[in-house]
């Protein structure tokens, strides 16, 4: 069985959608091939965990018990604003300040561009097929492939032909990171978060502090790290690890 | 600290209350890794076991499957405790394990058969590697295999997110391909574990 047939029978299986023949087929198969069974159940086990949509929430808030307990001396119990003000100035001031000494005698070898380098997660290296750019449809995926491709400006350019699409808006940020325009990649993330109404505002966050971070705004980076920590979302945890490095700088 | 009843501590674990959940853990999380470590584990085994005994409680309040608790701190605790003897059941302690879990066995069984909550631990379990497998996809795949479980068809969940139906039978593939992986990896990794 081929592995691009496979992935849909399993799904036609679980979502009982398979025809007599094909279900009968099927069912012959996973009884003589093990893997084959072991990776029906685990599908059907994901499905059902990622469809209850109440259980996923408190998942999330669980995984991020202990990502929130790292970043909780950012969160000293002061109530007047006056004062927060000042509290978050020297937190920044000791953060850019400890950097500065740091690197002044020589202990300060990670970067802020080091620790974006850690954490920037390249989408495209999940797309494996790319050479079909003249099968796909629309600008906005020949330009994914591209940017898979590395062709980071050719990508950019179809892109900017669409700049209501969010997706080309977030993988256009992507290219202006690869080519270290943070400042361009800052725009496009800034347009998808005030877009407000789409999926990849938590992504558009994260790359968005990453931006930051690599261009050496710690202030900026610091105040959208904290959201995302308080925010429970996917970057929550890793956010809480970047703020400790920050600290610990 | 506002102090909650046990019925406000299981209505907020129903209700997914995120300050519940966090009172929790500050209130109890420490002494469950303290007995964790006198019992051979960790910090993280710990925060394990944690999260697997607040799921099971989750599943049995929201399926109506739990009698009238005076203590949760008891109760709690017990599931907790039976979690980590399991788990280290073939290891070296149990001389020890037995005379605990003496102590645990009663509230327990008042809930229901030993095999049901081994069930339903091993359950979630399972689920929270899922759950940790699916977290660490990127954003666009999480979302793929978000519509999937929801049972979208390939066409809905194309111009949802405004790919082509080509690439996203493609990417859909890849990022099942990438889930699966991962999965079978921690559940590997946690078979052989302690």
């Amino acid at each position: 069985m081929k592995q691009k047939d496979k992935t849909l029978l399993i799904d036609r299986y679980i979502s009982g959608k398979l025809e007599d023949t094909e279900l009968w087929e099927f069912k012959t198969n996973i009884e003589k091939d093990a893997s084959l069974a072991r990776e029906v159940k685990i599908r059907k086990e994901i499905y059902n965990t990622i469809s209850n949509d109440k259980k996923m929430e408190l998942l999330k808030i669980l995984s991020n018990i202990s990502a929130k307990k790292q970043t909780r001396f950012f969160k000293i119990n002061i109530h007047s604003r006056q004062v927060q003000a000042f509290a978050a100035s020297v937190i920044v001031l000791m953060i850019i300040g400890g950097g500065l000494l740091s690197n002044y005698i020589g202990y300060g070898n990670s970067s802020n561009y080091d620790v974006y380098t850690e954490y920037f997660i390249d989408e495209g290296s999940l797309l494996s097929t790319r050479s079909d750019v003249k099968a796909s449809n629309s600008l906005v995926e020949s330009g994914v492939l591209l940017y898979s491709d590395d062709k980071y400006t050719e990508a950019i350019s179809l892109f900017d032909s669409n700049p209501e699409n969010v997706v080309a808006r977030l993988y256009s940020g992507f290219s202006y990171m690869k080519l270290q325009q943070f400042d361009m990649a800052e725009q496009q993330f800034e347009y998808i978060i005030n877009h407000n109404d789409n999926i990849f505002i938590d992504q558009a966050e994260w790359n968005l502090g990453l931006s930051y971070l690599a261009s050496n705004k710690i202030k900026q980076a610091v105040k959208i790290f904290t959201k995302i920590v308080s925010g429970n979302g996917a970057y929550s945890s890793q956010a809480a690890n970047i703020m400790k490095e920050l600290e610990n700088k | 600290m506002k102090e909650y009843t046990t019925q406000e501590i299981l209505n907020g674990i129903s209700e997914n209350n995120s300050v519940v959940v966090q009172y929790i853990y500050d209130r109890y999380f420490q002494s469950i890794r303290k007995f964790i470590e006198k019992f051979g584990g960790g910090k993280d085994d710990a925060l394990d076991v944690f999260q697997e005994g607040i799921i099971v409680i989750y599943e049995q309040v929201i399926e109506a499957k739990i009698k009238p608790i005076n203590n949760f701190r008891t109760y709690f605790f017990s599931i907790c405790k039976f979690k980590w003897f399991n788990m280290i059941r073939d290891g070296k302690f149990d001389e020890f394990t037995n005379v605990e879990m003496e102590e645990i066995l009663p509230a327990l069984e008042y809930q229901q058969s030993l095999d049901n909550l081994n069930s339903a631990l091993e359950k979630e379990r399972r689920v929270k590697i899922y759950f940790n497998g699916f977290m660490e996809l990127s954003n666009t795949c999480r979302m793929m295999i978000r519509y999937i479980a929801h049972g979208w068809v390939i066409e809905d969940i194309a111009d949802e997110m405004g790919f082509s139906v080509t690439y996203t039978y493609r990417k859909r593939q890849q990022c099942l391909d990438k889930l699966v992986k991962l999965v079978e990896y921690k559940l590997n990794k946690h078979n052989t574990q302690p």
